[in-house]
Formats: C-alpha cells, sequence, structure tokens
C-alpha cells in the first residue's frame, strides 16, 4: 500500500475525533489538488529530446562526439570551437539568440533610462543617439539617420547608421563597429569600442554608455556562421532563432522543421514542434487559441497548455499546475525501457520550466501582460540545471529592464557573464538604469 | 527518515490544519522582529512582519513591477513639481475599525519630521520631507523640501494611525511596538516565542489565509523536518545546504527572494593593537574565505554560479556601486600576514601573537541567527584565527543583544563581529561607515572615524547626478578595502521554501509579503 492510500483512513479518523470535542464545526482545508493530471499525445512525447536520449544507448551515443560538458555549462566560448557540423549549427544559432536577447536587454535599459519621462538634464547630450537605437530594436519607427550630426550623434556609430538603406532587418543593420567576417567555429569579442565614457552635462562625472548596435552585429555574425556551419545550418538557424526574433523584426508562422537530436538535446524547449508553436505564436496577427490547437498534437507545452486556454483567455494558475504536471508523464514515458536516472529525472524537471515561459509567451500573445510576468517568475523558480537557458534567463533581465526592476536584471545578467563575450558590457546600460531608479527611490537603511 | 514515522509527522501535521478555524499557515523566520513599530524597523524580519500589517502609501507591484498604491486613488502635482496631492482611497478602515483618512498620511509625515522621534530612518527622510497639509478627509498635499523626480517613488513609507498615538514624538518604547495598529492584510501581535496574524477583511484587502504565525526557525535540520512532516508550510531562509533537499523535493518548493545581503567582520579599531591599518589588513589575509565558505556553507571552490559570492567592499558584486577594479581575496597569505603583523607592532612568541607584551586573545561575535544559514561560521573563523597565532572567545550574539549592544555602538568588548548587512534597491551605506556624530553613523557598530571616508560619504549624499554618486562610491571601496573597518566576506542568495499546497505565492523583492491577499493555502 502506497503512502498516499494509508493517510486518507489516518486523516478520517482524526477528522472523526475533532467532531467529538465540541465547539464551532472547524472549516476541514481542501485537500491540495497537487499537480494537475496532464495528458501527453505520444508524438508530441516522441518528439522531445528528453524522450529521444532515453532511448537506450542514445545519450551515450549523443555524447561521444561533442563538447557536451561546456554545453551544459552554457559556456558557448569553449563549446563553439570544438563543435562541427549540425552541432556546430546549433551553438551558433543559440549564440545568436543571446546576443539578441542582450541587445533587446540593453535597449529596455536605455529607454527607461533616457525616455523623455526619465531624461536628466544632467545626462550626456549623446543619449539622443543611443535612445534613438534603442528605440529602433524596439520596433518603433525612429530616424537614426537624423543623428548623424549635432550633438546628439556619437561620433562614427551616427554616420554609419545614416547611411544605412532598406528594410531593417539583422542582416542590414550597419557595420557600426569592426568584426571579421562570420567564420563557423570562432567566437569573436565585443568590440572594446562598443562601450565609451561620455561627459554629463553637469558636474565633471563621465557616464558609460554600451551601443546595442554592436551586440546586434555580434547576433547577425552568428546567425551567419548557424547557416554555414552545416547542410542544415539554415534549417537549424530557422527553427533555433524564430521563436526569438526582436521587435523590429518580422515575425511569421512557422513549421515544424526536422532537426537532428544534436540541435535539440539540453535546448531551451523540449522538440522542434514547440520552436515552431513559439514562433507561430509570435507572427503578426496570430489567432492564439488556433495556433496552440494546431500543434496540440505534435508540441509537448502546446499540449500541456491547451486544457487552459479558452478563446481569449489563459488560466495562469492552471498553467502552474499544468507545469508541475507535465514531469510525472514524460519521465514515465522516458522510463517505458528501464528505470529512471538521475539525468532523466533532471531533463523531465526541464519539462516544468518549458510549459511555463512558453504560456509567458501565450499570455503575452492574448494582451495579457500580468499574466505573462507571473508564468515567468513562476519559470524563473524552475530554471536551473537542464533549464538553466540563458536565452530565457537573458530575456527575462531584458523583461525586467523594461519594468524598471533593475535589481532582478543584474541578478540574472551577472550569472551569464561568462556565456559568450561581451555580457560585461551589456551590463553597462543595466547599470546606469539601476542607479537612476536607485536615485529616485526614497531613503532607506541598512538591515541586519 | 521511515515512511512510518513520515505518516505520523504528516498526520500530525494535517490534524493541526484540520483543527483551525479556516486556513492558517505557520512559517519560520530568521528570528523574532524586534519590534511592530515600522519607525524603528532594524532587521529584515521586522520588515518582513510590517508588510503584512501596515500598508505602504505607494508599492512596486511585485509581478509587474509597476508603482502603485492600495491607498490612493489618484495624484496630481502641486506648487510646482514640489508638492503632490493624493485622493485617498475610501472605504479603509484601521484594524480598530477606525477609517483611514488624510489625517494618518500627514500625521505619519510629521512625526518623521519630528525631532523627538529617535527613528535613523525618520532622520533621513527629514531631508525630503518639508511637511504635509490635509486639505480634506480624503486629500493631503505631501510637501517635499525640493523638486523629485518621479515624486511618488519617495512615498513608500508605512503610514501610521493618527489616532492611537498621543504626539507626533514616537519612541520605540511605545507600546505600538507590541500591538500595532495598521491598514495591512494582517492584525499582528508579537508574543514572547512568535508572532500571530489575523485576517482583517478591509476596503482594499480581502486576504485568502486567515492566519499566520511566525515561528523562530532554529537548527536547519529541523526547520527542513518541519516542512517535510507539515508542522509549518514554509520557511523564509532556507539554509544554503538545506536548498537542494528542498529542490529535490516533490512537495516542496524553492523560491526566489529578490534581496541583496553581504557579510562581513567588523573589527573594532579602538583595540590598540587593532588600531594600525596594518593589523586589520594581516586579519584580512589570515581569512580563507575559500575555506571558510566551503565549510560553513557548503560551496566548492569550483562551483559556479554559487549563491555565495566573495566581495571586496560594501555591495555585492551585480550592483553598480561595487568598485570591479579592487579584487577579492580567496585565500589566505599567511606569510604577507605575519610580516604585517610584525609591521604593526605585535610580536610572535611561543607562536602567539602578543601586543606590549601582552598576548593577544581575540573576542570574536556572531549574530546568533546567522549560524543557521552558515552553521559553525564563527568557529571556522575562530580556527583560522588559531591557526595563525591568534588565542580567541567565541560568543553568539542574541538579536535582542544585537539591537541594544552591536547596532548602537555600545559592543567595545568584541574585536571582532560577524554579521550581515541586507539591502533592497538602495543601497546607502554611510549610516555604517560615517563618524558617529549629529544622527549620522547610525550603525557604526565599533564607532570608526575617518576624516577621508567621511568626505566620501557626503559627496555621496551631495551627487547631483548618479554617477557622481556612483564615483562616490567607488572611492569609498577602494578606500575600505585599505582602511578595513570591516573583512568583507561574500554575498549570499536568500532562497524560501514552501510547501506546494500554498499557492499563487508571489515573493515580492525586499519586502516579501506585498502581494499576500493572492496567497492560497490548501487550494
Amino acid at each position: 500500500m502506497t503512502l498516499k492510500r494509508m493517510t486518507l483512513p489516518m486523516l478520517s479518523l482524526l477528522l472523526g475525533l475533532t467532531a467529538c470535542t465540541g465547539g464551532p464545526e472547524p472549516e476541514t482545508p481542501t485537500q491540495d489538488p497537487g499537480p494537475a493530471a496532464v495528458t501527453l499525445p505520444q508524438a508530441a512525447v516522441d518528439g522531445t529530446w528528453m524522450a529521444q536520449v532515453a532511448a537506450p544507448g542514445a545519450q551515450d551515443e549523443l555524447m561521444a562526439v561533442g563538447p557536451w560538458r561546456d554545453i551544459f555549462d552554457r559556456r558557448y566560448g569553449d563549446a563553439i570551437p570544438a563543435a562541427s557540423g549540425d552541432l556546430q549549427a546549433r551553438l551558433h544559432a543559440e549564440a545568436s539568440v543571446i546576443y539578441r536577447q542582450a541587445a533587446l536587454l540593453q535597449a529596455q535599459s536605455i529607454e527607461q533610462t533616457f525616455s523623455d519621462e526619465q531624461r536628466r538634464d544632467s545626462d550626456p547630450v549623446q543619449a539622443d543617439y543611443y535612445y534613438a537605437v534603442a528605440q529602433l530594436v524596439l520596433g518603433q519607427d525612429v530616424q537614426v539617420a537624423a543623428l548623424s550630426e549635432g550633438p546628439g550623434a556619437l561620433q562614427g556609430a551616427s554616420k554609419v547608421w545614416a547611411q544605412r538603406e532598406g528594410e531593417l532587418t539583422l542582416a542590414t543593420v550597419p557595420a557600426a563597429y569592426s568584426l571579421s567576417a562570420p567564420t563557423p567555429g570562432q567566437v569573436p569579442e565585443m568590440p572594446a569600442d562598443a562601450v565609451v565614457e561620455l561627459s554629463e552635462q553637469v558636474g565633471d562625472s563621465k557616464m558609460a554608455l554600451a551601443d546595442p548596435t554592436a551586440t546586434l552585429q555580434l547576433a547577425a555574425w552568428h546567425e551567419a556562421a548557424a547557416r554555414a556551419a552545416s547542410e542544415q545550418g539554415d534549417a537549424i538557424a530557422d527553427a533555433l532563432i524564430s521563436p526569438w526574433r526582436l521587435p523590429f523584426e518580422t515575425q511569421v508562422a512557422a513549421e515544424t522543421q526536422s532537426l537532428p537530436l544534436q540541435a535539440l538535446f539540453l535546448g531551451t524547449l523540449p522538440s522542434a514542434a514547440d520552436l515552431a508553436l513559439v514562433a507561430s505564436l509570435k507572427a503578426e496577427g496570430a489567432d492564439v487559441p488556433a495556433v496552440v490547437a494546431q500543434f496540440g498534437t505534435s508540441s509537448l507545452v502546446a499540449a500541456a497548455i491547451q486544457p487552459c486556454l479558452s478563446q481569449a483567455t489563459l488560466d495562469t494558475q492552471c498553467v502552474v499546475d499544468a507545469a508541475a504536471g507535465t514531469p510525472a508523464p514524460l519521465l514515465q514515458a522516458m522510463s517505458s525501457g528501464g528505470e529512471a536516472t538521475v539525468d532523466h529525472r533532471m531533463y523531465a524537471k526541464a519539462s516544468r520550466a518549458a510549459v511555463l515561459r512558453v504560456g509567458a509567451d501565450v499570455a503575452l500573445a492574448l494582451g495579457d501582460t500580468r499574466g505573462a510576468a507571473l508564468l515567468r517568475i513562476n519559470a524563473l523558480d524552475h530554471s536551473g540545471d537542464a533549464a538553466a537557458d540563458p536565452a530565457f534567463l537573458i530575456s527575462q533581465a531584458a523583461w525586467d529592464a523594461g519594468t524598471r526592476n533593475a535589481l532582478r536584471a543584474q541578478e540574472l545578467l551577472h550569472t551569464q557573464t561568462e556565456v559568450l563575450p561581451g555580457m560585461t558590457s551589456v551590463r553597462v546600460s543595466l547599470d546606469v538604469l539601476h542607479l537612476r531608479v536607485s536615485r529616485d527611490a526614497g531613503p532607506a537603511m541598512p538591515m541586519h | 527518515m521511515t515512511d512510518k514515522r513520515r505518516l505520523l509527522g504528516v498526520t500530525l501535521g494535517l490534524a493541526t490544519v484540520a483543527l483551525s478555524t479556516g486556513a492558517s499557515m505557520t512559517f519560520y523566520e530568521e528570528s523574532l522582529p524586534s519590534t511592530m513599530n515600522p519607525l524603528f524597523a532594524q532587521s529584515m524580519v521586522d520588515n518582513r512582519v510590517h508588510e503584512l500589517v501596515f500598508d505602504r502609501l505607494y508599492f512596486h507591484d511585485p509581478v509587474t513591477n509597476e508603482l502603485t498604491s492600495r491607498l490612493v486613488d489618484n495624484f496630481e502635482l502641486a506648487d510646482g513639481g514640489k508638492a503632490v496631492k493624493l485622493n485617498l482611497a475610501k472605504g479603509i478602515k484601521w484594524h480598530d475599525g477606525e477609517a483611514f483618512t488624510a489625517e494618518d498620511v500627514c500625521f505619519t509625515i510629521n512625526v518623521m519630521l519630528d525631532p523627538g522621534t529617535p527613528s535613523p530612518i525618520a532622520e533621513k527622510q527629514r531631508a525630503v520631507f518639508a511637511g504635509c497639509e490635509v486639505e480634506g478627509k480624503d486629500v493631503a498635499v505631501v510637501k517635499f523640501n525640493k523638486i523629485f523626480h518621479n515624486p511618488q517613488m519617495r512615498l513608500g513609507f508605512a503610514v501610521l494611525p493618527e489616532h492611537v498615538f498621543q504626539s507626533t514624538a514616537i519612541t520605540p518604547e511605545n507600546p505600538f511596538a507590541q500591538q500595532p495598529t495598521g491598514t495591512g492584510a494582517l492584525k499582528g501581535s508579537k508574543g514572547r516565542r512568535g508572532v500571530t496574524f489575523q485576517k482583517v477583511k478591509n476596503g482594499h484587502h480581502d486576504a485568502r489565509i486567515d492566519g499566520m504565525t511566525l515561528q523562530e526557525g532554529n537548527d536547519p535540520l529541523v526547520q527542513i523536518s518541519t516542512l517535510v512532516n507539515n508542522g509549518v508550510q514554509g520557511i523564509v531562509a532556507v539554509p544554503p545546504g538545506s536548498r537542494a533537499d528542498v529542490s529535490a523535493s516533490d512537495e516542496l518548493t524553492l523560491k526566489g527572494y529578490d534581496l541583496r545581503s553581504w557579510w562581513f567582520v567588523a573589527v573594532n579599531q579602538d583595540k590598540p593593537y587593532l588600531k594600525d591599518k596594518r593589523a586589520r589588513q594581516a586579519l584580512n589575509l589570515v581569512l580563507d574565505r575559500t575555506q571558510l565558505r566551503e565549510k560553513s556553507i557548503g560551496v566548492r571552490p569550483d562551483e559556479r554560479n554559487s549563491p555565495c559570492e566573495f566581495i571586496s567592499g560594501p555591495f555585492v558584486q551585480t550592483s553598480p556601486y561595487y568598485n570591479r577594479s579592487v579584487e577579492t581575496r580567496p585565500r589566505s597569505d599567511l606569510d604577507k600576514a605575519k610580516q604585517l603583523l610584525g609591521d604593526a607592532g605585535m610580536s610572535s612568541v611561543g607562536e602567539r601573537w602578543h601586543y606590549n607584551g601582552e598576548p593577544i586573545s581575540l573576542r570574536i561575535g556572531i549574530k546568533a541567527p546567522l549560524d543557521n544559514e552558515a552553521p559553525d561560521l564563527l568557529s571556522q573563523i575562530g580556527n583560522q584565527l588559531g591557526e595563525a597565532g591568534f588565542d580567541r572567545q567565541e560568543f553568539k550574539i542574541s538579536t535582542d543583544e544585537w539591537n541594544r549592544e552591536v547596532l548602537t555602538g555600545k559592543a567595545t568588548d568584541y574585536d571582532l563581529i560577524v554579521g550581515k548587512w541586507s539591502f533592497g534597491l538602495v543601497e546607502d551605506v554611510n549610516p555604517l561607515f560615517h563618524t558617529r556624530t549629529d544622527g549620522r553613523g547610525a550603525y557604526n557598530i565599533f564607532g570608526y572615524s575617518n576624516a577621508q571616508v567621511d568626505s566620501l560619504l557626503a559627496q555621496y549624499d551631495a551627487s547631483k547626478t548618479q554617477t557622481q554618486a556612483r564615483d562616490a562610491y567607488h572611492s569609498l571601496h577602494k578606500k575600505l578595502d585599505d582602511e578595513l573597518p570591516y573583512l568583507f566576506l561574500w554575498k549570499l542568495d536568500t532562497k524560501s521554501a514552501w510547501r506546494t499546497e500554498v499557492r499563487s505565492n508571489t515573493i515580492s523583492p525586499y519586502y516579501y509579503w506585498t502581494a499576500f491577499d493572492s496567497w492560497k493555502y490548501g487550494g
């Protein structure tokens, strides 16, 4: 008899005793419903990297080739040169995603620091340039070209932006900073001149500012390297990058790609169908319930979330419960060939974070910003071990910067400073935001 | 633990819940609060408790970070931006049934402005507020000393009930400190062994949990065992050594709590053998922080992204105030320490250090609750000092003694004191290092005094731009690394553990309980 079945008769006995003591009848607390019972379609489970590596011998075979320890530790600087072929394409694509999110973080920090409501008379005059670039990253229609001359311009970078023509895509971001030609297997440094110290208009202090243009260039560099890394480079890059496009990039619905296991293992989402789901959610004009339904049998996270979705609303508590209930059936499926290992448990637990993160995307697509924020906070609590995905963590930092929560954003970014070169430069804009927000706050005392 | 014993624990825990009238929870805190009066909050426990009992005029929504208020319907700028006119929400009552009005808002500000209120935080507010006028039952005009950007951010203080007090000069001994009256989600009452809270339904609060009990957490193993057995439903600060167990459990959730906390060893430079900064620099080199961290917190030297990161000054490494050019000292350097001790006038006799012919015995204290987070840290520090040639005596300092003696600068018998400071958005360290004078240096433990440091702190206070403030604190960091009134140890992340039956439990950065109304227990 299991522990659960033994508990109920004992509880009944105690409640009976309670009823005999006299006095007002105590209110019996509702039993905790526990994690939701989640039904996962077989096709959705089979498509996950968790299920695929659980096949006998699959993980050993996969990990026999490639820098998997570095990949688990998210050390892209070491992993990329040590990888090859499809795996290298995957790593470059993920690096592109990370730099995209880093650029978003910079843009949000700059926007919250130098918007009309927050600008200070003491700010460097060149803040105009940074603000304009930030607005572009955030999808606003801004003419950076207008800043090619004058006090609000940034020497060099402004002129290069002014010379750019045509639709703004990541590939057409101007080369304001010097980078080598994209080459698979290399990991370029953040250009040192992307961070400059600019004189404030009051006093002698200098404010350090970092140009998101350089970060965008790195994102474009790695995307190009991903496409060139293998024959499947284009498919891998499209699948892995599409869910993470920036606000100024055109987002279209995606089809599920057929991806090799090494492009998915330890990735941010369980399957290629999940990746296509997220990309499709973010497409302009997406019919959210229809998109989730479309992927309902092929995507593990869609299957988990769908019961929580009505026509125009997402029940966030339902998603939290569904996320808690996803690892168990996944682990059961993974263990069907034998006993679950410690690794299997860790991988299955990563699905919880995936459901919460995609749940947040669904909420946001429905216009429920609060629900999205709540699900992101829940996802953070489950973003350790195999779920410690730099792209999500930096995207959360960007989200926090966008809501002026610089404190948590700094903590998150700090844990990611070693994943790729240049993250310490990205921190510069966030520091400026934090100083601004904290100086506006009322006084406080240290507390023991 | 066997299944049978666990079963008994679970059953007894459920019985406790069944006998209560409505949903009620118990949780462990680091210690008991020292006061229920927010004017005199000194610890994070105080702050968290006050968040349940009182409303702050404005607060950040923990989900969206939006600056919002439960007490104010809307506001408008007045007097060219030097004042804000607050139109208060209606239908809000104090826990004793009296109506919340503009009189309470202005009363609270006047209390902070009253020099007869010996509150360190009120002292700081006197540089912000010029006064307050009641324009109507629900209209208060708050006046500032100057024009501030985002003035609502200056209104994050807890509001006090005007009808309860006799004057605006409020002292820590006022009975309000034991039996407060607030407008918060819960009414609180502090006893000798815990704090009990009862829900108060109000116009702006309708908590889903009827009551809570705060207990002081002691032995970490007992805390976790009690949590697993449902004897308590949560632990606010889970000891680092227990976090892996919590994380692995299907019945518990490990949750992040955004707080900036750093640990230190304060040095009493009034002691003749510690007056010379070379002696303090030597002690700094005696400490092997890597070993201390491994033995007391359980972090391996090669662990990446550990919750415990070394610091070299009075800020965490994630802070923009942290001077990254000042390196940390993860390892000891006993040879250099020995040389510095000799230069500082000490002599080694029989492998024990002496000063002026007398053996040195260092009296070391640690705030007692910290022993739960870093077990045996005190004895580990003692061991390292012992191996370096110092005799020592080790003491645990109760929270009461900490508040009474350490914070007030009276713990002069100690040579070294181990403690922790916590900060939220504002990392004002002036009270820690400024000379104790004219209300400044309120938490200067050993009365440290250095004119250059005072000057840098004054620069911070007077800075006109955020960058000037940052530069002042960068210089301070560098100076303190040389002067060493503190031996800076590390920053330690805080995590909470809650049973999965506790739902919708969003933890607010720093204040913790801001979103308590949405917390649910048992469904």
